[in-house]
């Protein structure tokens, strides 16, 4: 399931994946697998990446449908 | 060579997770161990180099006609460039003829004869076919002679027993135990011939390479160490969550392929598919695979190279771990080192690991074009 969310407020922070994944602290690999669903991350990096984006886990992580695939 | 990225991992996985130890302790073991494969390694090739054997192959024709053979004897020369134990091993056998040969099978006994260059007998041996392998003890620089004796007649070989093999008393029992008589008394026979001078035990050159290789391990391991624990630059190295995770499918998947080899090994090894093939062989294949297995799964699910490591440090050294040893394989097979008695040898393994740090430098450019193609 791809996390739109993230990958939309990541760019509405005008945000590579690359800096994202440095104020995280994981790999621009890490960051890429999370956005196209094919990593699901501890909620201790969804609260990293929240904290990094300025959202939170309910507005980046909590599945409405919205973002189905 | 590979051993250098065994450790690592090894070293990655249980002193950085473990976290007790000092990164400079952790260093400061790391390059000790690094210096003691160091030895092995160098002093392993500075040995390998320089065997001090010798060894030859050769196919003879050796015919009877009408009761005269021809040739009569066959001469050959070797040295040693060491002195010491060497096994010494002389295979002569008809083409074709397996098992124990009687005396219709060929048409004459054969006594092999070595000499030093004082004429002194230092090796004899005879029979209607020589399979031997002894312990002999060889002086450098001297010339040896190897003869091959050939005799159809009872009278010649007993006369030629007395001389070289048993003394009078004995050479008439030395001559019965062939039925001369019963000699095929016509006909051509090619022999493969081989002669083998293996050098037993620790070579000087071995000793003289270990030596040589504690010295620089140990000056190297110093001023490794030194330079490490010195440098602000230590860092341990960190992975993320996801990347530890797939650290883990490495080793899960590199331990069944390895399970999954060795029960294969276990299969050939009992119905002796591979005989003409050292064993020695399938163990290192054993461990290529292995790592194979794990840098390659690790590399393409980018879980290889810590957040805070160099790749490109890593992708140097695969590149000359690849040429090192792709240099030391060629030059095993320019030496022939390569296959023995028509068996491969452990000398492959060169060209093995060559191989698989190949594979490992292709594969990190292979997913380096594929995130170049998958970047945003």
């Amino acid at each position: 399931m791809k996390n739109l969310k993230m990958k939309s407020a990541r760019a509405a922070l005008d945000l590579s994946q690359d800096e994202l994944a440095k104020r995280v602290g994981v790999s621009r690999q890490t960051i890429n697998a999370i956005e196209k669903g094919d990593y699901n991350p501890t909620i201790q990096l969804c609260r990293s990446i929240c904290k990094a984006l300025g959202k939170t886990l309910d507005e980046l992580f909590w599945e409405d449908g919205d973002d189905q695939d | 060579m590979c051993y250098y990225k065994l450790l690592e991992h090894l070293l990655h996985t249980v002193l950085y997770r473990e976290r007790k130890l000092k990164m400079r302790k952790s260093y400061a073991i790391l390059m000790i161990i690094i210096g003691i494969i160091l030895v092995g390694t160098v002093g392993l090739l500075a040995g390998g180099l320089k065997g001090g054997g010798f060894r030859s192959q050769h196919e003879r024709t050796v015919s009877v006609k009408d009761g005269v053979i021809d040739p009569g004897q066959l001469n050959g020369n070797f040295m040693v460039d060491e002195t010491g134990d060497y096994r010494l091993g002389v295979s002569w056998r008809p083409e074709g003829i397996k098992g124990v040969l009687s005396e219709g099978d060929i048409g004459f006994v054969t006594a092999v004869v070595i000499e030093d260059d004082k004429g002194e007998v230092i090796f004899k041996a005879d029979g209607l076919a020589l399979e031997i392998n002894t312990d002999i003890r060889l002086e450098k620089g001297i010339p040896y002679q190897i003869t091959h004796y050939f005799f159809n007649d009872k009278a010649a070989f007993t006369e030629f027993a007395k001389n070289y093999i048993c003394g009078i008393k004995m050479a008439d029992s030395v001559a019965d135990q062939y039925s001369f008589e019963d000699l095929a008394s016509n006909g051509s026979w090619n022999i493969d011939s081989k002669l083998t001078v293996k050098r037993v035990g620790v070579s000087v050159w071995v000793v003289t390479g270990l030596s040589f290789a504690i010295i620089f391990s140990v000056i190297l391991t110093v001023i490794l160490t030194i330079a490490i624990t010195r440098s602000h630059r230590l860092e341990s190295p960190k992975y993320d969550e996801r990347q530890e995770m797939e650290r883990g499918y490495g080793f899960k998947y590199a331990f069944f392929s390895l399970l999954t080899y060795i029960i294969g090994l276990l299969i050939v090894d009992a119905a002796e598919i591979f005989t003409r093939i050292d064993m020695r062989l399938f163990y290192a294949g054993g461990i290529f695979i292995g790592v194979c297995v794990y840098v390659v799964y690790c590399i393409w699910t980018e879980s290889y190279f810590a957040l805070n490591q160099d790749k490109k440090t890593v992708m140097i050294i695969f590149v000359v771990i690849a040429a090192f040893n792709l240099a030391l394989g060629i030059t095993n097979i320019i030496r022939g080192t390569m296959i023995e008695d028509g068996h491969f040898t452990v000398h492959i393994a060169n060209l093995m690991c060559a191989a698989m740090f190949i594979v490992l430098f292709v594969t990190v450019l292979l997913k380096k074009m594929k995130d170049k193609k998958s970047e945003e």
